[in-house]
């Protein structure tokens, strides 16, 4: 396995460690945010972020700005929101979903499934960001390209590639008629 | 390899009876019973644990011989000169392994037996219905576990077990999981070849639904 396979395993059991802690009603919440992020992300930000760039860069009269820095730019900007956004959401209990977890053996599995859909969604959101943008990261030689095999096949199974924008918006709405109808 | 369907559904059927089986007993009466079954498994494997219990069984049968081949005649008069250890030492030699190289395999397979029972009754005095969930999981593996023992048997091949090339206990285990996962997963694969990527959609509906209408007491 090569480093990024090894990150994005890393990220996503972290998110089971998180779940198993907190619960998966809590990280329900969480859920529903990444759904609303990844539906900005991926109708809007991934759009127009790199437009304004180019607008702005045009107006400054940038000389060096070139197609590489607009997507150093966007990866970063993006991920940065993408961090923020997430962190804010596990410092608040907003979205979080009223009740305990199940008891026992019930409970355990569901905490790590809606961990392991967290640290998918995440993981894979932040992934997806390098992907779009051909690896920016590789600017600072943690990451050297071309990928393993391994991390090529997953790559093709990051959550922006899989799922098209709009079912991100159905499911906030979904989550949010199951967090009311409890 | 191509897996017929009936092999995967016979499969099936019986990993549903473990698994509710597993259910019925509790996760840490199935935990106890798949240590015994999968120490089974490492014993019958000669590379792994069956030369080393078949060395340490014939050990201990031979401080039995040395003490039969007037070993306990030695201590009780107290003549412990080199003449007499030595006699004693090589009348005890003469009467060769307590386990013989030919009787090897059907010893490990006794063992092997031995521990599937024992563990079993010992794990059915653990307190049942602890984390129900758990111990249905653990009943699956039981069962694979087993189905990797005794399916080879009544497929009627040759060999009691496949061969395996691993030469140390953690690579002997992901060597027996690898093809019985194999079945497990057929449906998955099934799906995922089917919907595609959808697959991951539908994972995540059954996630969220499934975790929302289990919240205790909203």
């Amino acid at each position: 396995m090569g480093p990024m396979e090894i990150l994005w395993l890393t990220v996503l059991l972290f998110f089971v460690g998180i779940a198993l802690v907190r619960g998966y009603p809590k990280e329900l919440g969480i859920t529903t945010l990444i759904f609303g992020l990844l539906f900005i992300i991926t109708e809007f930000g991934i759009v127009y972020l790199p437009q304004l760039f180019d607008t702005i860069a045009a107006q400054l009269n940038l000389t060096s700005y070139d197609q590489r820095t607009r997507e150093h730019l966007v990866s970063i900007t993006l991920s940065l929101i993408f961090i923020l956004v997430l962190f804010a959401g596990y410092a608040g209990s907003t979205l979080a979903f009223p009740g305990k977890p199940a008891r026992g053996g019930k409970g355990f599995i569901l905490n790590v499934l809606v961990g392991l859909l967290n640290g998918y969604l995440i993981a894979g959101t932040l992934w997806w960001l390098q992907d779009v943008n051909h690896y920016p990261v590789t600017a600072t030689g943690w990451l050297t390209l071309p990928l393993t095999p391994f991390a090529e096949t997953i790559a093709a199974w990051l959550p922006p590639y899989v799922v098209p924008p709009v079912f991100w918006a159905v499911m906030v709405v979904v989550m949010l008629v199951l967090r009311v109808r409890k | 390899m191509t897996i017929p369907v009936e092999v995967i559904l016979f499969f099936l059927i019986v990993l549903g009876i473990f698994a509710y089986h597993g259910f019925k007993r509790g996760f840490w009466a199935e935990l106890v019973w798949a240590l015994f079954i999968l120490g089974g498994v490492l014993i019958y494997q000669p590379e792994i644990l069956g030369d080393v219990t078949i060395r340490i069984i014939n050990s201990i049968a031979f401080i039995f011989a040395i003490a039969f081949s007037g070993g306990i005649q030695l201590i009780l008069s107290g003549d412990f000169s080199a003449e007499k250890l030595a006699e004693v030492m090589s009348a005890a030699r003469d009467k060769g392994p307590f386990i013989p190289e030919t009787n090897k395999e059907l010893t490990l397979f006794l063992i092997l037996l031995l521990m599937i029972f024992v563990g079993f009754l010992i794990s059915n005095h653990i307190r049942p219905r602890k984390m129900p969930f758990l111990g249905l999981f653990v009943g699956v593996f039981n069962a694979l576990l087993l189905g990797y023992v005794f399916g080879p048997i009544i497929a009627g091949t040759a060999s009691l077990l496949p061969e395996l090339s691993a030469t140390n206990p953690v690579d002997a285990i992901f060597e027996i999981l690898g093809p019985t996962f194999d079945i497990v997963l057929a449906p998955f694969a099934f799906v995922i070849n089917t919907l595609g990527t959808w697959s991951i959609v539908l994972a995540i509906i059954i996630i969220v639904i499934l975790a929302a209408r289990n919240a205790r007491g909203a």
